[in-house]
């Protein structure tokens, strides 16, 4: 589940790198950032800063989000290397240090995030608590599928 | 009455609750104190399973299924009231805006409902949340619909908000999946889910037109499944009704389920026929069976721990291979 391995045309952020989805703070879950809901805000606030600029180093990174609140080079750091190994930053050498880079843009990102949720609800869970319009209408035979077709084509 | 929603669900409800008056009368009759003892001793069994196979010619049969059943069902519960936990907080993460498309919006006032969309590609549309259920649809499948089709969709999901069908969905999991050993109930479930999706169908063409339901769920099933289960007579059930209103369902019951509810409902008669007392003295019996764990020794003790851990590996093992396949 390494950035470097993530580079290719397999899904980059994976549901499963996380695993702890399901245990976060309540406080975090009631954000109105759908990022921020996944990530936590730290992160959220992190991955803001690459969609608004192309690249950045850590040390850019902790002096934007310096502005507005007090966070140590090292926790930036955390915060940036946690991000570059879930896959949502890549990066290249630069000197003694790394510039990262967004790996999507935002849209992207919450594309991919509630593709993953959504196919998750549907396997995993078996979704108890919802009431959906597909309701098992993947057992459908191809048969079955053509007459669909056709009845929408009757208008 | 087989095919209205409230009806069967009425009926499922009905029947779990009496399966839990009558384990919880069962209980009572064995006594609070005896049955405790004997679920402790059950859950005991587990580090001590030597000795307690060695002493259960000691211990009313009876008793012991009824327990065994009572552990199951509360065991099956919170399983899944765990799970919709799980699911809830999954929820909560997915990106959810209100709908900016006036088009939409306009029919989906008309419903009386709010739509969210999600950015998702994958097509879908659904609705959650307990009391004020929150009607979902994905960028994906509004791309892929006219707008009558929307229309459709959404008229379709209104009639599930309006019936507070997500909370009958959660109430009817947690009885079917409590008292697995009667799977009739699963039976009834199944019905249940079958009967509120043509209810919904029905309400979407009467709003809509036949067509545009069509269209809608040829796009919503178009999705590439990830599992498929079930022989699809549910799903052919659903596409029959929706072009003829008179196409019968399938069969209510299955003849397996049917054979294994009348074991269930033996070994719960059993306790009836053969309500189990278990005097003071058996039950010195069982704590002095337990406490003697110690007293054979070390190998006593490695021989029980052994058939420990491969008992309660074998039964997760099967534990999940069983949910995974009754979850959907």
């Amino acid at each position: 589940m390494s950035g470097a391995a993530a580079s290719g045309s397999e899904p980059l952020l994976t549901i499963d790198a996380m695993p702890s989805f399901d245990r976060r703070p309540n406080r975090q879950r009631q954000s109105r950032d759908p990022v921020a809901r996944y990530l936590g805000d730290l992160q959220a606030a992190v991955m803001q800063i690459f969609w608004r600029r192309e690249s950045a180093t850590v040390r850019e990174v902790a002096d934007e989000l310096n502005k507005k609140r007090s966070l140590a080079y090292t926790t930036v750091l955390t915060l940036v290397s946690r991000l570059w190994s879930r896959g949502l930053l890549n990066r290249e050498a630069e000197g003694r240090g790394f510039r990262y880079r967004a790996e999507k843009s935002r849209d992207d990102f919450l594309t991919e995030l509630s593709d993953q949720l959504i196919d998750r609800l549907f396997s995993d869970f078996g979704a108890i608590g919802v009431a959906r319009v597909g309701e098992r209408l993947n057992e459908l035979s191809e048969q079955e599928s053509q007459r669909l077709r056709q009845g929408r084509k009757k208008r | 009455m087989s095919e209205r929603p409230t009806a069967v669900f009425g009926l499922l409800v009905a029947s779990a609750t009496a399966l839990t008056l009558a384990v919880a009368g069962a209980l009572a009759a064995l006594g609070i104190a005896s049955a405790a003892a004997l679920g402790a001793t059950i859950v005991g069994a587990l580090t001590a399973c030597i000795f307690f196979v060695a002493a259960l010619d000691r211990v009313p049969i009876s008793a012991l299924l009824l327990v065994v059943l009572a552990l199951a069902s509360i065991g099956a519960f919170i399983r899944t009231l765990w799970t919709y936990r799980r699911e809830r907080h999954l929820l909560t993460v997915l990106p959810l805006e209100v709908s900016s498309d006036s088009a939409l919006t306009q029919v989906a006032d008309a419903a009386g409902v709010t739509v969210h969309v999600t950015p998702a590609r994958h097509p879908a549309a659904f609705c959650f949340g307990l009391l004020r259920p929150r009607v979902v649809v994905t960028s994906g499948l509004l791309e892929r619909l006219s707008p009558e089709e929307k229309a459709a969709v959404v008229w379709h999901e209104a009639e599930h908000v309006r019936n507070r069908e997500p909370l009958r969905c959660v109430l009817a999991r947690l009885a079917t999946n409590s008292f697995f050993w009667i799977p009739l109930l699963r039976d009834l479930l199944d019905r249940f889910l079958l009967v509120k999706e043509i209810v919904a169908d029905q309400r979407a063409v009467e709003r809509t037109s036949r067509a545009a339901l069509a269209g809608a769920l040829s796009e919503v099933a178009s999705a590439p499944s990830l599992a498929t289960v079930g022989a699809g007579d549910f799903a052919s059930a659903r596409i029959d009704r929706l072009f003829a209103p008179e196409a019968a369902l399938p069969p209510l019951l299955r003849c397996r389920h049917v054979a294994t509810s009348a074991i269930g409902a033996a070994a719960l008669t059993l306790t009836f026929v053969f309500p189990a007392q278990l005097d003071l003295s058996e039950q010195t019996h069982l704590q002095a069976m337990l406490t003697s764990l110690s007293l054979h020794g070390l190998p006593g003790m490695v021989a029980g721990l052994a058939l420990n851990g491969a008992m309660l590996s074998a039964f997760a093992l099967g534990w999940r291979q069983i949910s995974r396949r009754r979850d959907r």
